[in-house]
């Protein structure tokens, strides 16, 4: 019940039902599409360079590679990327977040201070030193992006969690004498999470365009298509073949943008309150 | 104000020590070869890896290690690259004048018109203005970076011919004077574009919220009772009081600021820090990239302490509070 | 006679919330002309700020929407005026003092600025610092709380400075929009004996918005009783307080007279303050009136003069109905009846 009407409001908000219907279009693309799709991404070929044409719609690469087959396999490196880094970060976001929360005191203090830390390094450099460092790899650079990504999902449970704590079901449970971590598990996380939610996908957003940057700079496997990697060659190509980087970055961009405005719609569909305020706002014009 | 200001500095040292904790974690303890680590797949003398071993103590005890890895930080000591055949303090040094050249305008430039482009949409929040300015703020942060520099390249060199596609000095270009300096300032204007564009939709956003935020103060209606015209309004009451949360916003996304530079200065062949560390990257240059990795974490942890001073300075109850404290 | 500073007439605002209205006033008349004090009382959520607001073209845009009459200032009619329009007339014929002082004083700004603001709006010629030093004489502040910032003065001090802002437009008409709620008793009593002084060296008119009616009885010449968006009793205030013509101004005058009765407990009106969800068809405090007749709740009462005084005017229906006063007292009398919480 309680979640029905978010979904609906979800719905009813324009931005947010096409991005969603853009992403399940592009999950279903990633599933389906490279069975679709008889060109192998790998295949060199001698038509190199070759602008789009019916023949190849979004054109070839260096090596005569087809565009269009390297796309729609990318789009599962990103896509896959995209949800496992951002999943790994939700959760350790939540776990840290939670507990610096709910115990307070000096391991709260200490919690902040090191997801603040992680929040303000430059993350780019970070990933890459330390990709650089353990070697590259679809596992290493999730294993990094995931690392990098905790601390908002952190700082935003944390808050949560502290305003949940002082609720007075809370006060029952304990009286009811429940071990404090079941009451953390049990009563606290769960409501806790819907703020987390709309972080979900701008996490998702967030790793796909890491991703993206990290495999631009060639730090990706030369092995795994990604758009990332996509961009990189269309950078080494960008004044002969336009199409290798401009289809590339649009998929990526847009794919993105997706992302965020879904996160967005959640955040807006979650909070009614929001939009009333965004209403009463507009008391000042100015 | 000095307490605090202390106060601060006593965060920002255990931050420091914690980038150092990171980068020695990064050469010593993760699996493969600390003196490879700290040499990088250049070839070294005879007996340099020797050194290094002896240097940092790689047969004792770790915290031993940890203790010698920062006290020649602490010297400056950042290591040798022979890749370039030169110490890696030097290096960077070097490079740090282009990409000061390139960040510093653009931080600029994005801090004041992502306040404008904030100011625009939060005068009316919810009307057609306001959701241009989100709608670019969220393309803003969706769209990669170095895609952004790619594609500007293509329009306004490639196509439109009119600036130069690389670097930031031609060949042809006089040895010095006025026309050295026009000939960087043409370099200079499509990176400057890229970075300003990836961050003052970040600097609007916030910027956008704070105002709308404010705008809802009692002390507006004050304003607007004394008969203020809109734009003074604006400027004196709404942006000062938004100021805090936009300065801590600029502060604390310096570090993405520095992820943009690198990217940019990548695709546009900038000889700054940022092409450095990706040159140190593919010639696996490790004691270049930890270099870089630790100078560049300080310099966020810095300017983020003289943002939350600057914070104080133009907050008057924490002025006062510590003043009097 | 030249036209009224302000001159409300039949007004009606609505608010509009995402999912409900609220009909906040639903008719009130106003008038307040040159060195007048008059005085608005009423309870919380009975339109008195909104009136307030009215005036100043502050209500909220977007949300607060001009259903019905008129506002004029000055006998020019400014009730459609667009928010742009609204700008050169505040302040001057018209300045505000507001309820909370901390919040409205800007916290980021010292005081002389805030005054100095106002000061430059509308009287540009003078020496921006000498008149900021007047005004605090004025307002009975030391010059030293120029410098200062509004969270190191006290409750008092920051309302002193509110008025010192408002005072700095050189206002025909100040109106206080409770502007002594926030306070201690200690200080509202100052605070009110600041008004009347400047009342009187300033010759400025004040309309003082206060559910506090000991504090109207004190300071102002006229008043309006007001009621779930409607006045209800309108007149000379000493009119009104010795012949009450409305049961609920009777209502109120009991309860601020004795706060508890002889049996301890507290003076109260019965029953609640109606919510505003909807258009009263008949007289709005018939639900609580205890002289409540059938058609109170199916006619709204036309204004009609009280004891013969034709300035003086309520609107019930035992008024029109010829009732003596005081019969009419009877009844009001039965009205006060005391009841409530336990002291």
């Amino acid at each position: 019940m309680l979640w029905r009407r978010p979904g609906r409001r979800l719905l009813n908000n324009l931005s947010g039902r096409v991005s969603a219907v853009y992403i399940l279009v592009l999950v279903i693309v990633a599933l389906v599409g490279p069975l679709v799709i008889s060109k192998d991404p790998s295949q060199i070929s001698r038509s190199v360079l070759k602008p789009p044409s019916p023949s190849a719609w979004f054109g070839t690469d260096q090596l005569g590679r087809d565009q269009l087959a390297r796309l729609v396999d990318g789009a599962r490196v990103s896509l896959l990327v995209g949800v496992v880094a951002a999943g790994m970060a939700v959760i350790v976001g939540v776990l840290v977040g939670a507990f610096a929360g709910f115990f307070g005191g000096w391991l709260d203090i200490a919690l902040m201070r090191v997801s603040e830390f992680f929040q303000v390094m430059p993350t780019l450099i970070v990933a890459v030193a330390i990709v650089a460092l353990i070697g590259p790899g679809l596992f290493n650079i999730i294993l990094v992006i995931a690392m990098l990504s905790w601390p908002q999902t952190a700082r935003v449970t944390r808050g949560e969690v502290l305003r949940v704590k002082q609720l007075e079901y809370i006060d029952v449970a304990r009286c009811q004498g429940r071990p404090e971590w079941r009451i953390l598990l049990r009563e606290v996380i769960p409501n806790a999470i819907p703020a987390v939610m709309p972080l979900i996908a701008l996490c998702v957003a967030e790793a796909i365009l890491q991703e993206a940057s990290i495999s631009f700079l060639g730090l990706g496997s030369p092995d795994t298509i990604s758009w990332g990697l996509l961009l990189h060659d269309g950078q080494q190509n960008l004044l002969r073949a336009w199409w290798m980087s401009v289809i590339p970055g649009v998929a990526t961009f847009i794919t993105v943008l997706a992302f965020n405005l879904l996160g967005d719609s959640v955040s807006a569909a979650l909070n009614p309150r929001l939009r009333l305020i965004g209403r009463v706002r507009r008391r000042v014009k100015i | 104000m000095l307490r605090y200001g202390l106060r601060r500095l006593g965060w920002a040292v255990p931050t420091v020590i914690g980038i150092v904790a990171v980068g020695f974690v990064l050469t010593h303890i993760l699996p493969g070869d600390p003196v490879q680590a700290m040499i990088g797949e250049f070839p070294a003398p005879e007996g340099y890896a020797e050194h290094i071993r002896e240097k940092f103590g790689l047969d004792r005890p770790l915290p031993v290690q940890f203790w010698l890895f920062l006290t020649s930080l602490l010297r400056g000591d950042l290591g040798y690259s022979f890749a370039h055949n030169a110490p890696v303090t030097d290096i960077i040094f070097t490079r740090a004048g282009a990409t000061l050249a390139l960040m510093i305008p653009s931080l600029v430039l994005a801090s004041v018109l992502g306040v404008v482009f904030g100011a625009i949409g939060a005068r009316r929040a919810g009307s057609r203005s306001d959701v241009a300015v989100t709608a670019f703020t969220v393309s803003g942060q969706s769209v990669p970076v170095f895609w952004l520099a790619m594609m500007l390249i293509l329009v306004f060199s490639v196509r439109l011919g009119l600036f130069p596609v690389t670097g930031m000095t031609s060949i042809s270009a006089p040895e010095s004077g006025f026309g050295r300096f026009t000939d960087f300032l043409r370099h200079l204007v499509l990176p400057m574009v890229t970075l300003t564009l990836a961050y003052m939709t970040v600097v609007a956003r916030v910027a956008r919220s704070a105002m709308i935020e404010s705008l809802q103060e009692d002390y507006i209606l004050t304003a607007e009772a004394k008969g203020l015209k809109n734009g003074e309004i604006l400027r004196k009451h709404v942006l000062r009081n938004s100021l805090p949360p936009i300065i801590t916003v600029i502060g604390f996304n310096f570090g993405y600021c520095l992820t943009g530079a690198v990217l940019t200065e990548t695709v546009f062949g900038w000889p700054g820090i940022g092409s450095l560390f990706i040159q140190a990257v593919t010639n696996r240059d490790y004691p270049v990239i930890e270099g870089v990795f630790v100078l560049s974490a300080i310099a966020v942890v810095l300017v983020n302490l003289i943002v939350d001073l600057l914070y104080a300075l133009i907050n008057p109850k924490i002025r006062r509070a510590h003043a009097v404290a | 006679m030249s036209a009224p500073i302000l001159s409300i007439n039949d007004l009606q605002v609505t608010y509009h919330a995402s999912d409900r209205q609220v009909f906040a006033l639903q008719g009130a008349t106003l008038k307040a002309g040159a060195s007048e004090t008059i005085g608005v009382v009423g309870e919380s959520g009975s339109g008195k700020s909104t009136i307030a607001r009215a005036a100043l073209g502050l209500l909220p845009s977007g949300v607060a929407e001009i259903t019905g009459g008129s506002i004029a200032i000055n006998g020019r009619d400014v009730t459609g005026l667009r928010r742009r329009d609204w700008q050169p007339l505040r302040g001057k014929p018209i300045a505000m003092v507001f309820q909370d002082p901390l919040s409205f004083l800007n916290p980021v700004m010292r005081v002389d600025r805030q005054i100095g603001e106002a000061i430059r709006r509308h009287a540009p010629q003078r020496s921006t610092k000498d008149r900021v030093v007047d005004l605090l004489e004025l307002v009975q502040l030391p010059a030293s709380v120029a410098r200062s910032y509004p969270h190191e003065l006290s409750g008092g001090m920051r309302q002193r400075v509110l008025m010192a802002v408002a005072l700095a437009c050189e206002p025909s008409l100040l109106i206080a929009d409770e502007p002594t709620t926030a306070l201690d008793v200690t200080t509202q009593a100052e605070i009110v004996k600041l008004l009347r002084d400047i009342q009187r060296t300033l010759g400025v008119s004040v309309l003082l918005i206060s559910h506090n009616l000991a504090v109207v009885a004190e300071l102002c010449d006229q008043m309006y009783v007001m009621y779930a968006g409607r006045v209800v009793e309108s007149g000379p205030a000493d009119e009104i307080l010795s012949h009450p013509g409305h049961p609920y101004t009777y209502g109120l005058m009991t309860a601020a007279r004795s706060l508890r009765d002889a049996d301890g407990r507290y003076a109260t009106i019965a029953g609640d303050v109606p919510s505003l969800a909807e258009r009263f068809v008949g007289c709005p405090f018939a639900a609580r009136c205890p002289v409540a007749m059938e058609h109170c709740t199916q006619l709204a009462p036309p204004p009609t003069s009280v004891a013969g005084q034709a300035n003086h005017v309520a609107a019930c229906w035992h008024l029109v109905e010829g009732k003596g006063r005081d019969d009419h007292r009877d009844i009001a009398g039965a009205g006060a009846r005391h009841e409530g919480v336990q002291a």
